[in-house]
């Protein structure tokens, strides 16, 4: 009687343990899908930084080849302007440069 | 008995039960962890890219700006350059006019003053002789007292080389070594008139 009672209590205690050691499996199982889980999410991470760094490094460098474009080409209109403007002074300026070299201002001697 | 096995039932699932809710609550703790990881790395890259988006442009800007300024004093000097050539040309046109006459003699005594001696030679453009030689030269003598004095026909625009005799000095005042001498005035005088306002 007494002994069959020291049985049921052990196959109790080691459907106990069955049970804790199936949780523990399953928890290390729940723990290495967290892991793998964390590791996706970093790879994603990393991906969506990757693309949007170079979706703005792209568009700087677009928008900074505007830019050098606009300025440039502002400057090449301005200076067609200038042309036109300074056309008028040409003769003068040619004069002056004659008066120079024909000796006829107040530069220095020889 | 029946409690005693009992008890170990209930036990062994309350702790089967703390294991999993444990497990679970670590787990949700590491995907947490990973996205907070994710979100502050994506934070500080984007920061850094946009800081270096930042930099792109403002490095295009000073190279455009560098580069219409580059556009502008290439644009200065080349239309400097071509007033002087265009002022040289015109000497041509001028040669048979009072202006350059005048000027010529102007440029013998500037020379003969500096070269300081009375036995000299004259090199001049062959066009210029006629009018230097009638015109100019006795002037020259007269008011210099030089003697023996030589002239001759060189290939230069204009203006007048002086040369001693005995060849140990010479004075050059053609057109090419006076442009070479004033160019610093020229394009100063030049932009003065063209590009100052």
């Amino acid at each position: 009687m007494e002994s069959d009672i020291i049985l049921e209590i052990k196959k109790q205690e080691k459907l106990a343990e069955k049970l804790i050691r199936e949780a523990r499996e399953k928890a290390e199982q729940i723990i290495l899908d967290a892991e793998r889980e964390a590791k996706r999410i970093s790879e994603w991470y990393e991906n969506k930084i990757k693309d949007e760094v170079d979706k703005i490094i792209k568009n700087a460098e677009r928008d900074a080849r505007g830019i050098f474009g606009r300025i440039v080409s502002k400057k090449r209109k301005e200076l067609e302007e200038k042309k036109r403007e300074i056309d008028k002074l040409i003769p003068k300026a040619k004069n002056r440069a004659l008066s120079i070299i024909l000796g006829e201002g107040c530069e220095g001697s020889t | 008995m029946r409690d005693l096995l009992e008890k170990i039932k209930k036990d062994s699932e309350a702790e089967s039960r703390k294991i999993l809710e444990e497990a679970r609550r670590k787990a949700k703790e590491i995907v947490n962890i990973a996205k907070k990881e994710g979100e502050i790395t994506k934070e500080k890259y984007l920061k850094k890219a946009k800081k270096e988006a930042e930099s792109i442009r403002k490095r295009e800007i000073t190279r455009a700006n560098l580069e219409a300024k580059k556009l502008e004093l290439k644009f200065k000097d080349e239309v400097i350059k071509k007033v002087i050539e265009e002022s040289i040309s015109e000497i041509s046109k001028i040669r048979r006019k009072k202006r350059y006459e005048e000027a010529l003699f102007r440029l013998a005594k500037e020379a003969l003053d500096a070269i300081g001696v009375k036995e000299v030679k004259f090199l001049l453009n062959s066009e210029d002789l006629e009018v230097f030689e009638k015109k100019i030269l006795p002037k020259l003598v007269k008011e210099y007292g030089l003697k023996g004095v030589e002239v001759e026909g060189v290939d230069m625009i204009g203006g007048v080389n002086v040369e001693s005799k005995d060849g140990r000095f010479c004075v050059e005042n053609s057109i090419n070594a006076r442009v070479e001498r004033y160019k610093d005035l020229l394009r100063k005088e030049i932009a003065s008139i063209l590009f100052e306002k």
